[in-house]
């Protein structure tokens, strides 16, 4: 660089002059412009209420005039702009204004008015009136001049009702009983502050649209409107659709229109072993889908088919498999064969593994880095107060010598917190009750500076562990997934851990919290009370933060003499190929201090001849004879490969599993029993083809004479669960 | 800069807004939208930060447009709310959090330059970002912006002589910093 060049004021400004801000996003503008408009409606709001008061025979019109758009009660803007139109307040309102108010309202109105004039006039789909409207908006900005604008209102009416075939205009109803809400709505409106205004928009978005499903105080279904909203196209679905109404009106299990993001995938299908005698998986501790589940089920809906991973609903419950006697192996497997409860003459093979548990004395230090979504999209009672609550019970169970540093990120990332001893507890308690909501979210940094804190105190004898609170939604940020992804990957390598806990509803990206937590080496969970937190970071705090044994795989090879066909039940998204077990480099999941994973197949034995599914093939030169073979006696022959938490390297475990391994159905341990009911409730979740008539009064009395113990009620919760889903029953 | 009908055009939109027109609040924000995003941008060097201030922005302008008396040009105006948010944003940041420095390549990597000259921009704005802050703004309006003397004075709120002040001051700065370098 010259110096004579930056000493130029010329110079200078040619140079800089020709370097342009990027394009503004789209998504961004949009979303500034409606807040700003809802801000100009509150200021007119604010501005009538002084006019009205001055001159008082507006008032009854103006209640009428309310009473069309409170159709649907959320909807304050098109309360808003209704009552512009009908009061004949704007000036400049032409044609063009006259549609483009009229296309606004629909934007703002959300898709279920559309979805009910399309279901009127029932000739157009929604999307294609939605379509249709923002070709309006964008043909009107461009035609609108000003000699438009002095056009009369009369045209400006006509032009209306000509429109009004296409675009929804809200029915009269009966409105008298939602006038006390929207009242009590508008006040609060009014009040609100104009940064909260701001840092709500993230959330609007994911509470918008009516209520379906009105819950009684015992989460039983009472009432249900006809109104399905229409699935918002993509380009509506970033916009705020209504405005956020106070919890006390509105509690979050109301709303219907969700952005939850699952990645679907198919059921396992059955294996023929002649064909395909080999199983090959990674284990998967995580506990998300559970809480997930139960979270949808207490609010009165079946959960989303993809939201279920049954191995997750499984390993959820804690199981008192026999631990191992020595420190040799971190686990140990328990095997059981028994009967199917689903199917006769099947046969379940139940693969149970216990880690070892860590006792108070021997927990390594923690060096705990907590990164947090501060995005507007946190705002809500259970988002970030659930987390800080989550978190602060999670620091009061550390020990003194444990560091805490606290790293958020909104907008762009920001330590909130300097790496801390837990002796300054308070200090780290502080920071956590200071975090605020707002802003747009920046993950890619602020995953960037969680690492670089943890490094800086990076200590190989303690746990490195990095745990992300987030509703999942990484919206902003130079990375696309993939390259988040890389990023963690490459973190993983330099041995630090990942936890990742979920939290809300309605913007919940459950594919991403995957994607990382499994490629982070690391396990999710999903937070929905302050019940599920203490279980995952106080009880299991163990499990959670301190991991045994890292890339656990599991191979099982079966025994064509005694197996005809498998299937695994659940584990789809985590697959191996047959040759990834013994590939070091490839990365399967952790098991922390005192987990328990369960892996169950279901296996049709052969001479079962009316169960198989699969015919045999006409031309198939092998013939297999029964019982003329060494390992006759064996089903199958389980294969585990783990590595230590510091090593590279991989260690087995192997075991037949044979005829000896059978138990009676009635003398299984309940624990057996109990994750076996699991099993086919999750598979009657993900409307499984494989469990004929299993019913739910099944899983009930499976579930209910498996019940042991249960210390804190986490199986009689599930029984509950299931009662709700018989109810709802797809 | 702009045609005296333009101006007017505007002039009018602003009125019926003010009136309470929603349309022309609209088209109003619709219009700006760009330029107040660019200017924060080119402030806080980060897109999120831009995102956040532009919105900011628009949304005070909901509130504080009646108060536009017509006597500057609204451009001016607009200006100034923008630096203003812009400079509140930016200090409120810093007061909360260790604010992540964006990084300058970062920066130059999602502008809009012409590829040769990218490297010669990334080394100006990395020595302007180490300038103190009055300085900087007066380098980003004037020189980067295109203000005249008397128009960033006008919407920094100062005297056209102190921005002249600045602007050298800044420009000395500039030449020993990347003296220093070399």
């Amino acid at each position: 660089m010259s110096t004579k060049k930056i000493l130029d004021e010329k110079l200078l400004q040619e140079t800089l002059k020709s370097c342009e801000s990027p394009a503004p996003d789209e998504k961004a503008k949009d979303k500034a412009i409606l807040l700003a408009l809802e801000a100009f409606d509150e200021e007119q709001v604010i501005a009538d209420k002084k006019e009205s008061q001055e001159k008082t025979q507006g008032f009854i019109e103006k209640d009428r005039l309310k009473g069309i758009s409170e159709v649907e009660p959320q909807f304050n803007k098109p309360f808003n702009i209704w009552r512009r139109i009908m009061d004949k307040k704007f000036i400049l309102g032409g044609m063009g204004g006259a549609v483009a108010t009229c296309a606004i309202l629909i934007m703002l109105g959300g898709p279920v008015a559309l979805y009910k004039e399309s279901i009127n006039t029932g000739a157009m789909s929604s999307d294609v009136v939605l379509e249709s409207i923002d070709k309006e908006v964008k043909k009107v900005s461009v035609e609108k001049t000003l000699a438009e604008e002095d056009s009369s209102l009369n045209q400006s009416n006509s032009y209306r009702n000509e429109k009004s075939e296409t675009i929804a205009e809200p029915k009269a109803m009966d409105w008298r009983n939602t006038r006390a809400l929207k009242e009590s709505r508008t006040s609060t409106f009014s009040d609100m502050a104009f940064n909260n205004t701001v840092s709500n928009v993230r959330e609007q978005r994911s509470r918008s649209s009516a209520p379906s499903v009105v819950s009684g105080s015992d989460g039983i279904m009472m009432e249900e409107t006809a109104i399905a909203p229409a699935p918002p196209p993509p380009y509506y679905s970033a916009m705020p659709l209504v405005s956020t109404p106070p919890y006390d009106i509105m509690p979050y299990n109301h709303e219907i229109v969700d952005n939850d993001e699952f990645t679907g995938f198919k059921n396992n299908s059955v294996k023929v072993v002649t064909v395909d005698p080999v199983s090959t998986f990674s284990i998967d501790v995580d506990t998300a889908s559970y809480s997930f589940m139960r979270r949808e089920i207490n609010a009165g809906n079946l959960p989303n088919k993809d939201s279920i991973r049954v191995e997750e609903l499984i390993n959820y419950f804690n199981y008192n498999y026999p631990v191992p006697e020595t420190r040799v192996n971190p686990f140990k497997e328990t095997i059981a064969v028994y009967d199917s409860p689903w199917k006769q003459g099947n046969k379940i093979i139940h693969i149970g593994i216990k880690g070892h548990d860590i006792d108070k004395s021997e927990k390594p230090k923690s060096n705990l880095v907590f990164l947090i979504d501060t995005s507007g999209s946190m705002h809500s009672q259970d988002k970030l107060p659930l987390l800080v609550n989550s978190m602060k019970m999670l620091v009061e169970s550390l020990e003194p010598n444990d560091t805490v540093g606290i790293v958020t990120y909104a907008g762009s990332a920001g330590i909130a917190l300097e790496p801390t001893k837990v002796e300054n507890k308070h200090k780290i308690i502080t920071a956590l009750e200071n975090l605020r909501s707002g802003g747009s979210t920046a993950g890619a940094a602020g995953i960037r500076t969680a690492y670089e804190l943890i490094n800086r105190n990076f200590d190989k004898e303690a746990v490195n562990r990095v745990i992300l609170a987030t509703d999942g939604d990484f919206n902003v940020g130079m990375t696309s997934h993939d390259k988040l992804q890389e990023f963690i990957e490459n973190k993983r390598k330099s041995g630090a851990f990942l936890s990742v806990l979920g939290f809300g509803k309605g913007n919940y990206h459950d594919n991403l919290m995957q994607k990382l937590a499994q490629n982070g080496n690391g396990n999710a969970a999903y937070i929905d009370t302050l019940n599920e937190a203490r279980k995952v970071l106080v009880d299991e705090a163990s499990g959670t933060l301190f991991t045994i044994a890292k890339d656990v795989k599991i191979q099982v090879e079966f025994n064509p003499r005694m197996v005809s066909e498998y299937r695994l039940i659940g584990y789809e998204t985590r697959a191996l190929n047959r040759e990834d077990f013994n590939n070091d480099a490839v990365d399967a999941g952790e098991i922390g201090a005192g987990h328990t994973v369960t892996a169950i197949y279901e296996i049709t034995p052969v001479g079962a001849t009316e169960n198989r599914l699969v015919d045999d093939l006409r031309y198939n030169t092998k013939t297999i004879k029964v019982d003329t073979v060494p390992n006759g006696g064996e089903y199958a022959y389980l294969k585990m490969r783990y590595k230590m938490p510091n090593e590279d390297n991989s260690k087995l475990l192997s075991r037949p599993i044979t005829t000896v391994d059978t138990i009676k159905f009635d003398e299984l341990s309940d624990d057996v029993r109990f994750a076996v009911a699991v099993a086919g409730f999750g598979q009657k979740l993900r409307h499984s083809k494989f469990i004929g008539d299993f019913s739910y009064d099944n899983i009930m009395s499976i579930a209910k004479n498996a019940k042991g113990a249960d210390e804190f009620g986490y199986r009689a919760e599930f029984i509950n669960l299931v009662r709700l889903s018989k109810v709802y029953k797809p | 800069m702009e045609t005296v009908q333009k101006t007017n055009k505007q002039e009018e939109i602003i009125r019926h807004a003010m009136n309470g027109d929603r349309d022309a609040f609209a088209m109003l924000i619709e219009e700006n939208y760009n330029r107040i995003y660019a200017i924060s941008w080119k402030f806080s060097g980060v897109k999120e930060d831009a995102e956040d201030i532009a919105q900011d922005v628009v949304i005070k302008l909901a509130r504080v447009l009646r108060s536009y008396r017509f006597e500057s040009a609204f451009t001016t105006w607009l200006y100034r709310l923008t630096v203003n948010t812009a400079k509140d944003y930016l200090r409120s940041k810093n007061r909360h959090t260790t604010r992540e420095m964006p990084l300058k390549e970062e920066i130059i990597a999602i502008a809009v330059a012409p590829q040769d000259k990218k490297l010669e921009i990334n080394e100006i704005l990395m020595e302007v970002d180490k300038l103190p802050a009055k300085q900087r703004e007066v380098i980003i309006l004037v020189c980067w912006e295109g203000f005249n003397h008397k128009e960033a004075a006008e919407i920094l709120g100062c005297a056209e002589t102190t921005v002249s002040w600045r602007l050298y001051e800044a420009r000395k700065r500039l030449a020993k910093l990347s003296g220093g370098d070399e």
